[in-house]
């Protein structure tokens, strides 16, 4: 059995009243492994921050139950939950030094001198922020700020470090290293962290799991090559990475239990054999997901998959996107990796053949 | 280059935008309107004659004799008296209720506590100040007391608005999520309260407590509709001397009243500027 | 679907709202002793008969609210309308709309010239209008009386210079009144008014300029109506003040030239007629708060159209 630190049951959190209710987060349940790194990722509003503070215990739920550790904690106050909070802002005590931020939670937990000053030390040995321990925290740079109160939510060592987009207010170079600095402290301290982010791409490079949130529900758990490369809803793979969707027939359906058949895109006379969800089972069209780094371009026409002229081509450096507007008229995107020696260039205007391959073909939920 | 600058080009004066024809003109004749009459009125408190008109020489003369009046004596003492007592009470009662009302959500009666609060500064003094003659006067014949209590009582209350306005001010400012980090370090609410609510929160409150000080310091109309006989305080002795004839002491007393409050305000303005 | 709060946060809920009040309770009693409270009393005060030597009788009668409109000859009864009462009702409110007047044209040059100052000097100028605030409004009162006196400051470089043979007559007039109220409140006009142009973003007036408006036009068509909350507030911030003002006339009227403020007074004092004082002092109450509510519409009204 999976050795849970966090069960979150059916919980959901409202807010006002009809007919401005404003549904947050509703009836989500999930679990979060001990040790793991886990990412509560989605839009802005989709209700991550509320999971994370009604985690935390600064919010209650207007039902549903939180366990940590097999203890019921729904209705105990932030001071009594082994969990501690990185804030966006990092809410750093103005009125205090950096050392002094470091050793509040400990005070509070009325722990001796001597450990404090010990665990203090510690922490700013493993945040690199010895020389700067007098400081008041006005005085220091937003990533250093941003270590300090790393520091302070885990020098109390909680049982599960919360990160509210600890990262969002540092620059592109500062957060790659913070990226990195993040996972090594949570390697190194064991601690289960949840992380909350909008950013697809901090959550696919850091997380061990990560729950793809939207409008206060939580759509797919999974690892980050699970989310990426298998995503069952069009909320997903429209969120994270780019997507082609392109509507196809269902043709060819096995019988009974068994999720494989095949689909036919339009005006095509072949058809791919792909797993149907069974949801679909019984629908004569589905919705196709593919990566535009899982199709290829030709100039031949010829057994393509789709068909259609190229619109406009947009050069990203490592690779080129092709937008091609495909014979019914929508919209299509190939991405190419460029190379030295050039290769295959269409120019706009060409008629070209999009191909690919069957396993890269998702039929999604909806 | 250099002659370009000084040399012969006539260049036409660059145009601003935020220039308006006139207004600086206006502007700087308001601040010396503002300032003109109180520094005469300061310069001829060191005046060595008796005459507020003629300049005899430069003297401490009417400060001295200002010193000596027993009467500018106890008004003085009085006037700290209640400065400083309204001054600690608005503000501990401004600071509770600046706890109570700010950041919180809408609760049942909250406006009804602004408007109470803020009451004083709507409703003219000279309204408030015949309110309490009345009232004052009724509690005065039933309970046999007129001390200082009364003025005491006035001016706590004419200085909640003052008082509370910094305070909350400094509240509406402060970062929620500071209060809402101590709760998740394992602090309790009281502990949140005193090591960060508060000590965050003091300047707002100083700032609270000096301008009540100078707000109950300058009172006149109230003071000299409330208070009993033999009860004068500065502001009241000065309204009264203008039945005499007026001489630099009073010019005397006005400069030190002004040098107080510049004082206070001054420390006003820095304190509430304190960042940390 | 009805939506029903959980029972833990209603009873958060409930906790907080039950500590809010605690918290408040002190100011609120407080200013229900030594403020809000005793106005009720002046009402009451006003349906009172006046006792002979000061204060009431406790008799039911509406003589206050009938003085303070219509005046009764001594000799044969016959009823007219008080001239002295109106007139001095009358009186206060030109005065305090002139007062209100003459602190706009010099408040909002002066608040526009402080808010476009550099940053670095903009705190010292704004630090120089606030000092009056704050001082001792009568000592400025005073302050003006020495320098408009016959034998003031004025009178005496004008008569040494030889402009004027003998002294221009200023003190006790409405002139003086006008000019004591004008310098008193002439801070709460500016300060406001820097609040607003404060926030004010100029590249409203460059775009402004740049689709060919002249300055006045700026003015007028742009910056004035951006920053109107804040001329809203800075007038009722000196009418209402001017209106309800006892220490300026006093000191500068002489108590020849009443406002409605020493009306009250002299009724308390001298007149030994407080039922009508305190009649006199709601009617003041009432023209005040409709001034207010007045502001708040029209504060609404522009929040409304800025959206």
């Amino acid at each position: 059995m999976v050795d849970d630190t966090i069960r979150i049951e059916g919980v959901g959190k409202y807010f006002g009243a009809e007919p401005n209710l404003v549904k947050a987060l509703d009836n989500v349940s999930v679990n979060i492994r001990r040790n793991e790194f886990f990412t509560l990722l989605g839009p802005s509003g989709c209700g991550k921050t509320t999971l994370l503070r009604l985690i935390a215990g600064f919010e209650s739920p207007s039902f549903g139950t939180i366990l940590l550790d097999n203890k019921d904690i729904t209705t105990l106050p932030p001071y009594q939950r082994s969990v501690n909070t990185v804030f966006q802002s990092y809410a750093l005590f103005p009125h205090l030094t950096v050392a002094q931020n470091i050793s509040f939670g400990l005070e509070m937990l009325n722990k001796p001198k001597h450990e404090i000053n010990q665990t203090v030390d510690e922490m700013l040995a493993l945040v690199h922020m010895e020389e700067l321990k007098d400081r008041r925290t006005n005085q220091i740079s937003g990533g250093q700020q941003q270590r300090v109160a790393l520091a302070r939510a885990l020098a109390p060592k909680p049982d599960v470090l919360l990160l509210d987009e600890p990262l969002s207010a540092l620059d592109y170079k500062l957060r790659r290293g913070m990226q990195i600095e993040l996972k090594r402290l949570q390697l190194e301290t064991g601690i289960t962290f949840i992380f909350v982010t909008h950013d697809q791409e901090e959550a696919l490079t850091m997380s061990d799991r990560i729950a793809v949130m939207n409008e206060g529900h939580i759509l797919q758990v999974g690892s980050p090559d699970e989310i990426y490369n298998d995503p069952q809803e069009r909320f997903v793979a429209d969120f994270i990475g780019e997507s082609n969707f392109v509507e196809v027939d269902i043709v060819g359906k096995a019988s009974g239990a068994s999720s494989s058949g095949s689909i036919r895109f339009a005006n095509s006379k072949k058809s791919y054999p792909v797993k149907i969800p069974a949801n679909k089972k019984n629908d004569k069209k589905a919705l196709v997901f593919i990566r535009p780094e899982h199709a290829r371009l030709d100039g031949k026409t010829r057994g393509a998959t789709l068909t259609g002229t190229l619109a406009n081509k947009l050069f990203f450096g490592t690779d080129t996107n092709y937008h091609i507007d495909l014979d019914d008229g929508s919209q299509f995107v190939v991405r190419a990796q460029n190379t030295l020696e050039g290769g295959f260039s269409p120019a706009v205007g060409d008629k070209l053949g999009i191909f690919v391959d069957e396993n890269a073909l998702k039929v999604l939920k909806d | 280059m250099a002659k370009q600058m000084t040399g012969g080009l006539i260049r036409k004066k660059p145009f601003s935008i935020t220039r308006q024809h006139g207004f600086t003109t206006i502007a700087l004749i308001c601040f010396f309107v503002l300032y003109a009459p109180i520094l005469t009125l300061v310069f001829y408190s060191f005046n060595a004659g008796n005459n507020l008109m003629l300049w005899e020489g430069f003297s401490f003369h009417w400060y001295v004799k200002a010193y000596e009046n027993e009467l500018v004596q106890e008004a003085a003492i009085r006037s700290l008296i209640i400065a400083v007592s309204a001054s600690l009470i608005s503000t501990l009662v401004a600071t509770m209720a600046a706890l109570g009302t700010t950041r919180t959500a809408k609760f049942k009666g909250q406006s009804m506590i602004f408007l109470m609060i803020n009451q004083p500064l709507m409703v003219p003094e000279i309204v408030t100040a015949v309110a309490l003659l009345i009232f004052f006067a009724i509690i005065k014949t039933f309970t046999g007391y007129y001390g200082l209590g009364y003025l005491i009582a006035a001016h706590s209350a004419f200085c909640v608005p003052f008082a509370y306005l910094p305070i909350k001010a400094r509240l509406d400012g402060m970062d929620l999520s500071l209060e809402t980090a101590a709760g998740d370090l394992y602090a309790t609410p009281f502990r949140v309260f005193r090591r960060v609510t508060l000590p965050l929160l003091f300047p707002g409150i100083m700032a609270g407590a000096m301008l009540a000080f100078v707000i109950s310091l300058d009172d006149v109309i109230i003071t000299e509709f409330v208070k009993t006989a033999g009860q004068d305080t500065l502001p009241t002795y000065m309204l009264g001397q203008l039945r005499r004839v007026i001489t630099p002491e009073i010019n005397a007393i006005s400069t030190v009243l002004l040098g107080i409050s510049l004082l206070v305000v001054t420390l006003f303005f820095l304190v509430s500027r304190k960042r940390f | 679907m009805s939506r029903t709060l959980s029972a833990l946060e209603q009873e958060q809920i409930r906790r907080k709202t039950r500590a809010n009040w605690l918290l408040s309770t002190p100011a609120l009693l407080l200013l229900l002793f030594a403020a809000s409270g005793p106005l009720i009393i002046v009402v009451i005060y006003s349906f009172l008969s006046s006792g002979n030597y000061g204060g009431v009788v406790w008799e039911f009668s509406t003589d206050a609210w009938f003085n303070v409109l219509y005046t009764k000859d001594i000799f044969d009864d016959t009823v007219s309308l008080s001239d002295a009462h109106l007139s001095i009702f009358w009186r206060s409110v030109q005065l305090s709309f002139l007062t209100t007047v003459l602190c706009l044209f010099f408040g909002f040059p002066t608040a526009y010239f402080i808010a476009t100052r550099p940053p670095s000097t903009r705190n010292v100028w704004l630090f120089l209008i606030t000092i009056p605030f704050w001082t001792n409004l009568l000592i400025r009162t005073f302050a003006i009386l020495e320098l408009i006196r016959n034998q003031g400051v004025i009178n005496n470089s004008l008569m040494s210079l030889g402009l004027i043979q003998e002294p221009i007559r200023m003190l006790y007039t409405d002139f003086a009144i006008l000019v004591g109220m004008a310098y008193v409140y002439l801070p709460l006009m500016v300060l406001p008014i820097y609040a607003s142009m404060e926030r004010f973003d100029f590249r409203f007036v460059e775009a402004g300029y740049d689709l060919y408006a002249s300055r006045i036009k700026v003015l007028r068509r742009i910056i004035i109506p951006i920053i109107k909350p804040g001329i809203i507030a800075g007038s009722i911030l000196v009418f209402v003040p001017s209106l309800g003002a006892y220490v300026t006339p006093r000191v500068l009227g002489g108590g020849k030239r009443l406002m409605v403020g020493n009306l009250i007074e002299l009724q308390f004092g001298q007149g030994k007629n407080w039922p009508l004082g305190a009649a006199l002092a709601v009617t003041m109450l009432v023209i005040v708060m409709v001034a207010l509510i007045f502001y708040v519409r029209l504060v609404q009204k522009s929040e409304r159209n800025h959206g």
